[in-house]
């Protein structure tokens, strides 16, 4: 038994943090709202900062009471096989929780907790209550010791449950002992996700989001900006308009390999910090994760829960045969940031091997079907068609209304190459299967997803025909498995019509 | 071969009925929108506002006279004892294959239309999402959640008894061990 005990004080500053957060954007954002063009120089802050303080003040000083009192009045206790949560400071709620129906106990750690020696307890069911909003997990900030305690008093009394129903060796978890890690990530895992994970792409988008909210809120800034950069433009564009197309292409090129560059670094930095230590073990009936080097996050999860093993793997990622891996289960994985990773990067042949130490209960060896001839007319002829008959519909276009549409010819090709690569992907990687235990649904063409799904978690099985795909007897495929969104489907689009049948043979037995 | 049972025969006359006051609707609206456009005398825009709503009209009416002699014939539905299949759709037909020991709950649903035409919707809840069997007869659709109920009940039985057995809270007699040594594997 573990005494009723509060949350650690901590939570208090942190709750407050976050109005205060809310009370702090809603004001900027009510302030601009009000500019309607005026530039903000013009507005004389000084006279309105007095009541902005005193109102924001006295908002703070009401909510951290209340803050205070439900602190206060929040208590968790755990008693033989049940973890008791009290809360409340008019309507009293007192939530029981058994130990066998909790699915995941997570215990991050961000960056104030690691200062103050506290850490966030999360214990949750994975219920659903009210149909979608899930109110029945329990988030507090504790201790790192009471934590700890709470986390091996229930993982232990579930193993001895579990002991007694089986009869047989069910591990127990000490206290304070490091769990045997199955596999810790190395620095070249780090550089590896890095080098394949960098988003170019993002950064660009970014920068062009940030010049134009820049441009939006005031146009002094920006045109500062462009006259103290006009020279260097002036001589810039004079250079390019000297130099010839193929400099032009490499000038373009240059930029890009040189943007390109400093993103890789910066995203193999940022998994550094972000997957610091990444280790995962086995132990007992628990999967065990941890890792990160300022926000540190520590899951537990039951291993009978893991419904489903995502395999993702980018296009550089194929190239270099490496993969990540996640899990799909109930109560972890649903929240923001917040992803349900089994390893971040993997040797494709190293994979197996994981599976087999980690989750035993899932196996990478599936027999699947292979998408077949019939279907590279939707897979491979369709969109390239289609690609094809809007840029050529585009370039047609620019003839007309362009000067020179000689760069607008070469994307377009460049484009077009793109969709068929991915489409002869898409082809070559689309597969379904089952063997008794697992249901593998692979798809994608530069970015593959293989989910493997435990045959008890899919709960129904969709095969969707279009009129043109039924002449020719495919059909596309929806897995659905229980999971903690919705949007957990594994899609297997335009294989052959008659595998429907096969699958529901395993779903019955 | 699998015997599909078809939805009541009355769902073509609801359908039909409830297509048929969208219809009107639009076509008020569309009066509305012509009226408004016209009388500002800008021809162009009366054309194109006319030549959308003309299209818009015409499938509605396509939905109203054609659609629910196919969607009779193509929505068909199988309960079994271990299975509920469901096929739907007009262009994109989808053929769906729930095995029952994945329900949750089943509800019984009749909108104010389905009301009129003694018509229900059979909603069955699994932890993935939810499957509707449309249109059926009141007494049809009780008689599916009644038969669901049995079935899933007597599923959660096998299934606790699997783990009394597993357990060894219960002796097994002799005549069901085969069964018992399958509970033990499960």
């Amino acid at each position: 038994m573990l005494e009723r005990r509060r949350c650690h004080p901590l939570y208090i500053v942190e709750q407050l943090a976050r109005t205060l957060l809310v009370f702090v954007v809603a004001l900027f954002a009510s302030v601009f709202s009000n500019l309607e063009g005026e530039d903000i120089r013009a507005i004389d802050l000084g006279s309105i900062w007095g009541y902005v303080i005193g109102g924001l003040v006295g908002l703070l000083a009401v909510t951290a009471f209340f803050i205070w009192l439900g602190w206060r009045n929040k208590y968790v206790s755990a008693q033989d096989n049940t973890l008791i949560y009290e809360s409340g400071i008019l309507v009293k709620k007192r939530m029981t929780i058994p130990f066998s129906k909790i699915n995941t106990i997570d215990m991050g750690r961000n960056v104030f907790q690691r200062i103050f020696g506290t850490c966030r307890l999360k214990v949750d069911t994975g219920a659903i209550d009210g149909g979608a909003e899930q109110n029945t997990e329990m988030n507090l900030v504790f201790s790192l010791k009471d934590a700890e305690e709470f986390r091996n008093y229930i993982l232990n009394r579930a193993a001895q449950d579990e002991q007694q129903l089986r009869s047989e060796g069910a591990t127990a978890i000490d206290a304070g002992t490091e769990p045997r890690w199955a596999l810790q990530a190395r620095f070249s895992d780090f550089l590896m996700y890095g080098l394949t994970s960098s988003s170019v792409w993002k950064v660009l988008c970014t920068l062009l989001v940030a010049v134009c909210f820049l441009a939006e809120i005031s146009t002094s800034i920006l045109d500062s900006a462009f006259s103290a950069a006009a020279p260097f433009i002036e001589s810039l564009w004079n250079f390019i308009s000297g130099s010839g197309i193929l400099m032009l292409i490499l000038m373009v090129l240059g930029m890009f390999f040189v943007l390109t560059l400093v993103c890789n670094i910066a995203s193999i930095v940022y998994a550094a910090i972000r997957f610091y230590g990444f280790r995962v073990a086995r132990e007992g009936d628990n999967v065990v994760v941890r890792y990160g080097l300022i926000s540190l996050k520590n899951y537990t999860v039951q291993a009978e829960n893991v419904h489903a093993i995502k395999v993702k793997q980018n296009l550089f990622q194929q190239l270099i045969g490496r993969c990540s891996v996640e899990m799909v289960s109930i109560g972890y994985g649903n929240e923001e940031n917040e992803t349900n990773l089994l390893f971040p990067i993997i040797k494709k042949d190293r994979l197996a091997w994981l599976i087999e130490t980690v989750l035993p209960e899932y196996s990478l060896e599936v027999e699947s079907h292979k998408a077949e001839k019939r279907s590279i007319r939707f897979l491979v002829v369709r969109p390239v068609l289609w690609t094809a008959l809007l840029l050529a519909g585009g370039i047609v276009g620019a003839y007309f209304l362009m000067e020179s549409a000689t760069l607008f010819v070469i994307a377009c090709a460049v484009v077009m190459l793109i969709v068929i690569a991915n489409s002869i992907m898409k082809y070559r990687s689309n597969a379904i299967g089952c063997d008794g235990k697992v249901v593998l649904a692979r798809s994608g063409g530069m970015r593959v997803t293989s989910h493997l799904i435990r045959v008890d978690a899919v709960q129904s099985v969709t095969a969707t025909s279009g009129i043109f795909q039924r002449p020719r007897k495919v059909a596309t495929y929806r897995v659905d498995f229980h999971a903690p969104a919705l949007r957990n489907i594994a899609v297997v689009p335009h294989m052959n019509d008659d595998l429907l049948d096969e699958l529901e043979g395993y779903l019955l037995k | 071969m699998k015997e599909f049972s078809r939805v009541d025969k009355k769902a073509k006359t609801k359908w039909r009925v409830s297509r048929f006051v969208g219809l009107l609707f639009l076509a008020i609206a569309s009066a509305v929108l012509l009226l408004a456009v016209g009388s500002s005398g800008e021809s162009t825009a009366t054309l194109v506002c006319a030549i959308i709503c003309g299209v818009v009209l015409l499938l509605q009416l396509v939905n109203l006279i054609v659609y629910p002699m196919i969607e009779y014939i193509q929505w068909q539905y199988l309960v079994d004892d271990d299975r509920i299949e469901i096929k739907k759709g007009i262009f994109w037909r989808s053929h769906t294959v729930v095995p029952i020991s994945r329900i949750q709950h089943v509800s019984v649903k009749s909108g104010p239309m389905q009301n009129i035409f003694g018509l229900s919707s059979v909603e069955i809840n699994t932890a993935g999402g939810v499957h509707t069997i449309d249109e059926l007869n009141k007494e049809v659709a009780a008689q599916i959640c009644d038969k669901l109920r049995t079935i899933i009940n007597l599923k959660v039985a096998e299934q606790r008894a699997r783990e009394l057995i597993a357990a060894g809270k219960v002796t097994v007699p002799a005549a069901v061990s085969t069964d018992a040594e399958v509970g033990t594997d499960a």
